[in-house]
């Protein structure tokens, strides 16, 4: 069973990845900031992280992104950056930071269940 | 030798004729002996109409002349001279008035006494007229010279009147004129420019722009090439301008060729406009936007990411569906909160305002209902509410007062983070004024952040992302309390809390009318209003 990190602000829109995945056959964590998810992916070693960029608190997702991808000891996650549609800085940041791919603000829960068994099967 | 002296006197009688001057000899008593030929000419009188006559007894010399005439003549007689000259106005046969020079010698005999006196006459009149005409002609051009003059002086003077003009006109607008004659030496620098490049006029006056503008680049871009620059040829760019110890300032410069009346090019006149102020706003419009987009696609994606679900998901348990209706109708919600503040501030900022439908209200009640609706939504949040027994009423617009509730109380929790104390307190002040006290514990604000809480689009913390809303809260709450002659007032402290107090006047008397004079019961006063307000 493959592990995915939702890190999302917004209980709302954790809830909707949640609901959107739970089809899929996926141990399922959350973290509601930048440092909860660094933290927890530290213990649980997810396959995939879906990252909201903009997060409060002094760990943005970008940071998360970089802090994982840095100190990541073993198999590197598959990351997915949530951005706000039109933010293409915090896209290319997101990118630079180290994420996989992006996924737009507003989104169709379908094509985020596509999106990500894509990665998951590209993943290593 | 008796021939010989009349042969000697017919030689003179000769000579006498044939002088170009007329000539005429006087004797003892100062009469005619003697006529001329010329002398007839000159005069008209033949020699047998005046010989034996004294002038003083015929129309001869002109009467202004006489006494002159008289007293030189006096001298010659007496012996004192025994020659004069003297030009003078005499009078023809047919009363013409002519100018004559007189050259007069006397004869006297070895006893001393007076012969004869010889005058010789020369008609000047001619010469007299052009003398006249001459000093006529000397005159005229004195007075065309004279007129000249004046007409420079007067066109010197409008000359400086319309420079003064123009310097009055240069020194009153407010963007800042540098004015470069075709070598780019400053001639010209008004008040504005003086203030914007921190030098006098004094001191750059007639100096190249390299003196002013020290930055080679910019001074490039500002003296425009004018042998190349086409009639009337303008461009402009900005610049940042900085001056140690001062803000960096952002100009927008326009350069143009002055050109003459032959539309030769004379010059080049620089203007400068401070832009920083205004590019501020423009930025701050366009992070507005991109907040407000922003604002909206966070909703969005609830709505549209549920109602997906309940779409694709047709058998999801009844409690489910119900908690995902209830996300995408509370953020349906929010949207529409954020368009109804675009509006007011759109209507705000085109001039046309609010339209106040004012009733009694009574606060403690509309107060009461929001702080229920907003315990509601979070169980977990601790609102304080305060109020007395009876009701506080206020002459107000009950939707408007409501918006400002909503958006302190939103403020208050919204910053007063984990479940921080709100406390709302509403108070009536005598008869005059209804006040509502909405205060929290949360992180509250800088001096510089609570000195922007009514800016348009200001958020006191925008890097916050977390924090959502569009910075225009609190504007519409100063503009709403303000259009019912209320006010408004925002304390705060950064990490103790901020406290807003918004005071309405009663409205069925006005706040400046109260006072210990007033002895009509308020009962009765209100009962008025009531019945207006209803119609």
């Amino acid at each position: 069973m493959k592990t995915i990190l939702i890190v999302e602000d917004q209980q709302e829109v954790r809830e909707l990845i949640r609901v959107t995945l739970r089809s899929g056959d996926y141990d399922i964590h959350q973290a509601s900031s930048g440092r909860e998810a660094v933290d927890m992916a530290r213990a649980i070693e997810p396959d995939l992280v879906i990252m909201d960029i903009m997060m409060p608190g002094e760990i943005d997702g970008i940071e998360a992104t970089r802090i994982l991808r840095s100190g990541h000891k073993g198999p590197a996650p598959r990351i997915v950056m949530l951005t706000a549609k039109g933010q293409q800085v915090d896209r290319q940041a997101g990118m630079d930071a180290g994420a996989d791919d992006y996924f737009a603000k507003p989104f169709s829960p379908l094509e985020l269940i596509r999106k990500v068994e894509h990665l998951l099967e590209a993943a290593p | 030798a008796q021939r010989e002296a009349d042969r000697t006197h017919a030689i003179l009688n000769a000579h006498v004729d044939n002088s170009p001057l007329a000539v005429i000899e006087w004797d003892d008593a100062f009469q005619v002996i003697r006529w001329s030929s010329r002398a007839e000419e000159v005069f008209g009188w033949e020699a047998g109409e005046v010989l034996n006559r004294n002038p003083r007894d015929w129309s001869f010399v002109h009467e202004e002349d006489q006494q002159r005439v008289a007293e030189i003549m006096e001298n010659l007689i007496q012996g004192r001279v025994d020659h004069n000259f003297l030009r003078n106005r005499n009078y023809t046969r047919d009363g013409r008035v002519i100018f004559c020079e007189w050259r007069n010698s006397a004869l006297f005999d070895a006893e001393g006494r007076l012969v004869s006196i010889l005058s010789q006459v020369q008609d000047m009149t001619e010469e007299e007229e052009a003398n006249r005409k001459l000093a006529e002609y000397q005159h005229r051009l004195e007075q065309k010279v004279e007129a000249r003059t004046s007409e420079l002086s007067q066109a010197l003077g409008e000359a400086e009147n319309s420079r003064d003009q123009i310097n009055a006109i240069l020194d009153s607008v407010a963007e800042a004129i540098i004015v470069m004659d075709s070598d780019n030496k400053i001639t010209g620098l008004n008040p504005a420019a003086q203030g914007l490049l921190g030098m006098d006029l004094e001191d750059v006056e007639g100096r190249h722009l390299s003196y002013a503008i020290r930055d080679e680049s910019l001074r490039e871009k500002l003296s425009l090439d004018i042998r190349r620059a086409g009639a009337g040829s303008s461009y402009q760019f900005e610049f940042e301008l900085r001056t140690p110890g001062e803000p960096v300032r952002l100009i927008l410069a326009r350069t143009s060729v002055v050109q003459d009346a032959f539309g030769r090019q004379t010059g080049v006149v620089v203007s400068l406009r401070d832009i920083t102020v205004e590019r501020q706003v423009d930025q701050m419009k366009t992070e507005f936007i991109s907040t407000a987009a922003h604002e909206l696609r966070t909703p969005l994606t609830t709505i549209q990411g549920f109602s997906e679900v309940l779409l694709t998901h047709q058998d999801l348990p009844q409690a489910e569906v119900r908690e995902y209706l209830t996300f995408i109708h509370q953020k349906s919600l929010a949207i529409s909160t954020i368009v109804n503040d675009l509006l007011d501030i759109s209507r705000i900022e085109s001039g046309k305002g609010f339209s106040l439908n004012r009733r009694v209200v009574d606060l403690v009640a509309l107060t009461r209902r929001k702080v229920s609706e907003y315990k509601a939504r979070d169980q977990n949040r601790q609102i304080d509410f305060i109020a007395p027994k009876g009701a506080v009423e206020a002459l107000a617009d009950a939707d408007k007062v409501e918006q400002v509730l909503e958006n302190i109380l939103s403020n208050a929790v919204k910053y007063t983070p984990g479940g921080g104390r709100v406390s709302v307190r509403v108070e009536s002040e005598h008869d005059v004024a209804a006040r509502v006290v909405v205060e929290d514990e949360g992180m509250g604000m800088s001096p510089e952040q609570l000195a922007h809480v009514f800016d348009k689009f200001y958020r006191g913390d925008a890097s916050n992302t977390n924090i959502s809303g569009t910075g225009l809260g609190m504007s519409i709450v100063r503009y709403i309390v303000e259009a019912h002659n209320g006010l408004v007032h925002v304390n705060s402290e950064a990490g103790a809390g901020t406290t807003v107090e918004v005071v309405l006047p009663k409205g069925w008397r006005l706040p400046e009318a109260a006072g210990p004079d007033h002895t009509e019961p308020a009962g009765f006063q209100q009962s008025e209003v009531r019945k207006e307000a209803a119609t």
